[in-house]
This record gives C-alpha cells, sequence and structure tokens, in this order.
C-alpha cells in the first residue's frame, strides 16, 4: 500500500533539513555521551583507587560520594557505609592512588559535625616520612561534633528561663522590689523631692525644719556681720581696724627704717673699733718689746760697775 | 511490518470518540469515563511511542515530514533558548554566589546553582518552552485535520502527520535540556571562578558529588519523561471526535501537559529524596 502524501505545512519549508536533523541527532548523543562521561569522571570511575576503612561511633552526617580532605583539598571519597558487625560504623573510602601519599601509618582521621552544613571527614598527617598507610587499612576516626554541646546548652537557657519566669511572676521579690522603687521614686516627686523617698515625711520635715532654722541663723548673721538699717556691723567694724592696722604698719615700717640707719652706723663704729685694736695690738708687741729691750740693758748695766753684785749664792 | 501491523491491531481498537459516554452525568460515570479516557490516552501514547521508535515507520516521506519537524522544533529554537539559558543561568549564579557569600555559605552557592537550576528547574523550562512553541503549532495542525473529519485511525495518516511532530518535539526536549543544562554548568563555573583553569578539579567534584549514581540516571530519565508528555500531549488531540477537535482543544490539552508534567517533576523528587 503506497503512504499517501504528507500534508503540506503552513510554514515554508526549512532548507537542508535532513543534514540539519542529522547533526542534531549526532549533537544529542555527544551531548548524552559527554554528560555521561565527565560525571563519570568526575565520580572518579576512570581512577586507580586505594581503600581505606574509618570505624565510626556514629556515622551521622556522612553521606555517600562526600569528600576526606588534608590540608583542605579533597583526597578521597566516601564509597559505601555499612554498619559493622562490632557495632561501629564501617565508613569504606576511595582513595585515589595519586593522593595516596598523604596518608601515613601514624594518619589521624577525624569526623568533624558543624552546626551549618554536612560533617566533614579529614585526615591529618604529622609525620611524612612515615610509611605509607597500607590498602584496606583499617583506622578509628575521631569525632568532633560542635552540636553536642547544644543540649547543655538548651538545658541552660532552659534554666535561665524558668528564673526568668520566677523573677518576673506576680508575687516575686523582684517584682516587691521593683513596687518599692516605684514607690520611693513617686515620693521624689513630691514637694521635698529626694528627701521623702530616703529618709520618709517625718524625718524630711525634721529636715526642713532644721534647714529652715538654718536659714534664719544665717540672716541673722548676716545682719551681725554686716549690719542692717545703716547700722555699721562687724565687719565695718573689722575693716575700720583693717585700715588703722595698716596705717601702724606703715609707722613701723618708717621706725624700721631709722633702726636700720642706726644699725648701719653702729656697724661702721663697730668696725672702727675693730681696726683700732689691731692697731693696739701692735703697740702692745712693740711696748713689751721695748720693755724686755730696756729690761736686758738695765740687766747688762748691773752687771757691769759699779753696779755689780755677787751673783754666788753662800749657802749656810 | 510487523510494528505497523501491531500499531494498526491499537488503533483500530480505540474508540476515537463516545458520545454515548458523555450523556451520563452520575460520579460514577464520570469517574469510570475519566479512567476510560486516560487509559486511551495511555494506549495511545504507547503506540505513539513505538511507532516513534520504530524504523519502518519512516518511508522517505515521512523521514523529509520528520526533518522538517525536527529542524522547527529542535535546530531554530538551539541558539535562541541556549542563549537565555545560559544569561539565566549567570544572573541565578551570581545571586547565589553573592547572597551565599553573605552569609559565609559561598561554597554550597555552585551545588545550589547546580542542584536547582540544572537539574530541576532547566528541564522543566525546556520542556514548557517546546510545548508552548512547536507543541501548540502542531496541537493546531492536528485539531484543523481532525474537524475537518481525518481519520488518523489510518496508519499512513498517522505516521505522516503524527510521528513526525512527535519525533521533533521529544528531540528538542531532550536536546535543549542537554544543551542548556551544559552550558550553565560551564557559565557557572567561569562565574564563580572567574577564566582559570584552577578550580577545575573542585568543580568537577562538585559535579561528581552533586550527580551521583541516583541522581544522574534519575535526571536522564526525567528529561525523557518530559519530552514524551511534550510530544504526546499535543497528539491526543487525534483521539477527539471532530466537532470537539474543532471547538478548540489547546485549554485542554495543555491542562493536560502541565498536569503530567507536575506528576513526572512530583514523581521523580519523591524518587531522588525520599
Amino acid at each position: 500500500m503506497a503512504d499517501p502524501q504528507p500534508t503540506e505545512p503552513p510554514r515554508p519549508p526549512i532548507p537542508h533539513a535532513g543534514v540539519k536533523t542529522v547533526a542534531m541527532i549526532v549533537m544529542m548523543f555527544l551531548l548524552l555521551g559527554g554528560f555521561v562521561l565527565y560525571v563519570m569522571f568526575a565520580r572518579g570511575v576512570f581512577e586507580e583507587n586505594q581503600r581505606l576503612v574509618l570505624l565510626a561511633e556514629n556515622s551521622e552526617g556522612v553521606t555517600i560520594g562526600m569528600d576526606m580532605t588534608f590540608t583542605g583539598f579533597p583526597i578521597g571519597r566516601v564509597r559505601r557505609i555499612e554498619l559493622g558487625d562490632d557495632g561501629k560504623a564501617h565508613i569504606h573510602i576511595d582513595i585515589p592512588t595519586k593522593d595516596s601519599r598523604w596518608l601515613r601509618t601514624s594518619s589521624i582521621f577525624t569526623l568533624e559535625r558543624g552546626v551549618v552544613g554536612g560533617a566533614k571527614l579529614r585526615a591529618f598527617t604529622g609525620l611524612l616520612d612515615d610509611a605509607p598507610l597500607p590498602d584496606g587499612a583499617r583506622r578509628d576516626v575521631l569525632i568532633g561534633d560542635a552540636t553536642a554541646g547544644i543540649p547543655h546548652l538548651v538545658s541552660s537557657l532552659r534554666e535561665l528561663a524558668d528564673n526568668l519566669v520566677r523573677m518576673t511572676a506576680e508575687e516575686a521579690p523582684l517584682n516587691a522590689s521593683l513596687a518599692n522603687v516605684r514607690t520611693v521614686t513617686g515620693a521624689m516627686t513630691g514637694p521635698r523631692g529626694a528627701l521623702d523617698g530616703l529618709l520618709g515625711p517625718a524625718g524630711a520635715r525634721r529636715i526642713h525644719d532644721s534647714l529652715e532654722q538654718t536659714n534664719r541663723l544665717l540672716a541673722q548673721t548676716n545682719a551681725r556681720l554686716y549690719g542692717q538699717g545703716g547700722q555699721g556691723g562687724l565687719m565695718d567694724d573689722a575693716q575700720r581696724a583693717t585700715g588703722e592696722l595698716h596705717a601702724l604698719l606703715a609707722d613701723v615700717r618708717a621706725s624700721l627704717k631709722k633702726t636700720d640707719a642706726l644699725l648701719d652706723e653702729a656697724r661702721g663704729i663697730a668696725v672702727n673699733a675693730r681696726v683700732a685694736t689691731e692697731d693696739l695690738d701692735v703697740l702692745r708687741n712693740e711696748v713689751e718689746a721695748s720693755l724686755r729691750r730696756v729690761s736686758g740693758l738695765i740687766e747688762e748695766v748691773n752687771r757691769k760697775w759699779p753696779f755689780a753684785r755677787e751673783r754666788e749664792l753662800k749657802l749656810p | 511490518m510487523a510494528v505497523v501491523t501491531h500499531f494498526m491491531i491499537i488503533m483500530t481498537a480505540l474508540p476515537l470518540s463516545s458520545p454515548v459516554a458523555s450523556r451520563r452525568n452520575s460520579r460514577g460515570g464520570r469517574l469510570t469515563r475519566a479512567l476510560r479516557r486516560e487509559s486511551r490516552f495511555v494506549l495511545f501514547a504507547a503506540a505513539t511511542l513505538i511507532a516513534v521508535f520504530s524504523p519502518a515507520t519512516y518511508s522517505r516521506a515521512v523521514r523529509q515530514a520528520a526533518a522538517q519537524a525536527v529542524c522547527f522544533s529542535a535546530w531554530q529554537a538551539l541558539p535562541g533558548y541556549a542563549l537565555l539559558s545560559v544569561l539565566a543561568g549567570a544572573v541565578l549564579t551570581h545571586i547565589v554566589a553573592v547572597s551565599a557569600a553573605t552569609y559565609g555559605l559561598s561554597h554550597l552557592a555552585l551545588e545550589a546553582v547546580v542542584r536547582v537550576y540544572v537539574v530541576e528547574l532547566l528541564p522543566l523550562v525546556a520542556a514548557l518552552f517546546v510545548a508552548l512553541r512547536s507543541g501548540l503549532d502542531l496541537l493546531d495542525r492536528l485539531a484543523a485535520e481532525r474537524a475537518r473529519g481525518a481519520d488518523f485511525g489510518t496508519a499512513a495518516l498517522f505516521r505522516q502527520q503524527v510521528v513526525p511532530g512527535v519525533a521533533g518535539n521529544l528531540l528538542a526536549v531532550i536536546v535543549l535540556t542537554l544543551a542548556s543544562g551544559l552550558l550553565v554548568l560551564a557559565t557557572a563555573y567561569l562565574v564563580v571562578y572567574g577564566v582559570t583553569p584552577w578550580g577545575l578539579a573542585d568543580y568537577t567534584r562538585l559535579v561528581g558529588q552533586v550527580f551521583d549514581p541516583v541522581t544522574a540516571p534519575t535526571l536522564l530519565l526525567k528529561i525523557f519523561l518530559f519530552g514524551v508528555a511534550v510530544a504526546v500531549a499535543p497528539v491526543a488531540v487525534v483521539l477527539d471526535s471532530p466537532r470537539r477537535a474543532a471547538s478548540g482543544s489547546e485549554m485542554r490539552v495543555m491542562a493536560r501537559l502541565l498536569l503530567l508534567l507536575v506528576a513526572i517533576e512530583g514523581a521523580i523528587l519523591v524518587l531522588l529524596h525520599f
């Protein structure tokens, strides 16, 4: 049976439609194949891998395909997670052979869970000179959980909230204190201000009376000191006395000046007396010398005639 | 020829309209009628797909008509759609990257773009784009033919009129989704890392993490199912009676298509995340 001719489409025919269709089909298969190959490459299908089994107490947060990092660089990928016969989570990790050199027998592995984001598997190698990690090695993983403290934090918050509820309850001490504060501050707004709040009405009244008495005393003292109604006060007298004292002091100053001059003259006399005393010393020395010479001369004359004396002593 | 014979048996068994059933207004009657209509639609879709994927269907005239349909649906639409996808992808990636960096979560930005835009949004947008552009065109032409009384129960007319449009729309959805998806993957890399090869290793690992052994096949399955829905839903108008086809079928067919797309998307989401 011959096929009927297809109905002519309303739009004009597209030139080279056959070639373009083949190109589209080829492109579709290329895109599909490229996508599949890229995803397989991205998942490490074409890499040679080394196996590592991490034993964890809890594999929560670990997912198939997640990375294991070393100094921030992904060097392995979780291939499988299982619950082992020992009751621990066995995390099977594929490590590409080219990256396995970073893992040594002394490497340690951690599983960290943050508050935001998924869990992180990390490897740490302190001694890169150690022996390489063998294929199929089994290692314990250390778990650091940032959310582990959250239950404790929540319980603390609950206690805090309970305390707040107790503090803000109707008959709570804090409420009573606040009521007292309100009473005190209310009293502070009264005519006697803060005194009413601090000392109560009676004490404030006594303080008020004392202040009035003090004011009266001050007024009287003022009148006494500075006078009142044209009468001179103590301060006027004191001012006058001060003026007289000033004059007296001026007289004393003049007298002292005269005394000073007298003293200068006395000092000159004393100086002259000292000079005269020195001259008397010289004169005395000369007189003594002259006397010694006269004495010597008299002795000389006495030894000589006719005034010679017997100088022998005759003992009985 | 065996496939064509099989197709003829299916098409002959399908009642193209049932005016008697339309007079029943009870709830049970409406449910039965709806189930029957949907089963007819499923059988029709299966027969159409068999015809589309059978090499024996493509005689010279059908090949030429299919080539025209593929060029109209895919070849002409690809540049514009790819350009729009790349622009939207660049803008979306930039917004997500900047927002994530504000909250100190920049390491999650690319993953979010790939998971949300490439895996979820692009296939749906491509399906709707093809449905509104060439699906509606095919629907109008077939509805006009049906209104004129054309009998699509004959294999020859079915192959000449229906199969090329179905093949073109199916291929268009697949090609547009794959091309725009890969272009957006490249654009997202350039937006985040810039023109440098040093982020390729990280980016490749990220793509590998997103497209795990479940997600990648599921995405391909979703693209194919979207393509089938977009390709088959408009041509279901040939099941209508000539009077119903003449009364305008766009809203009904597009609503059914939208429902199908949402159902597929929901089923895929359930498969992926639950």
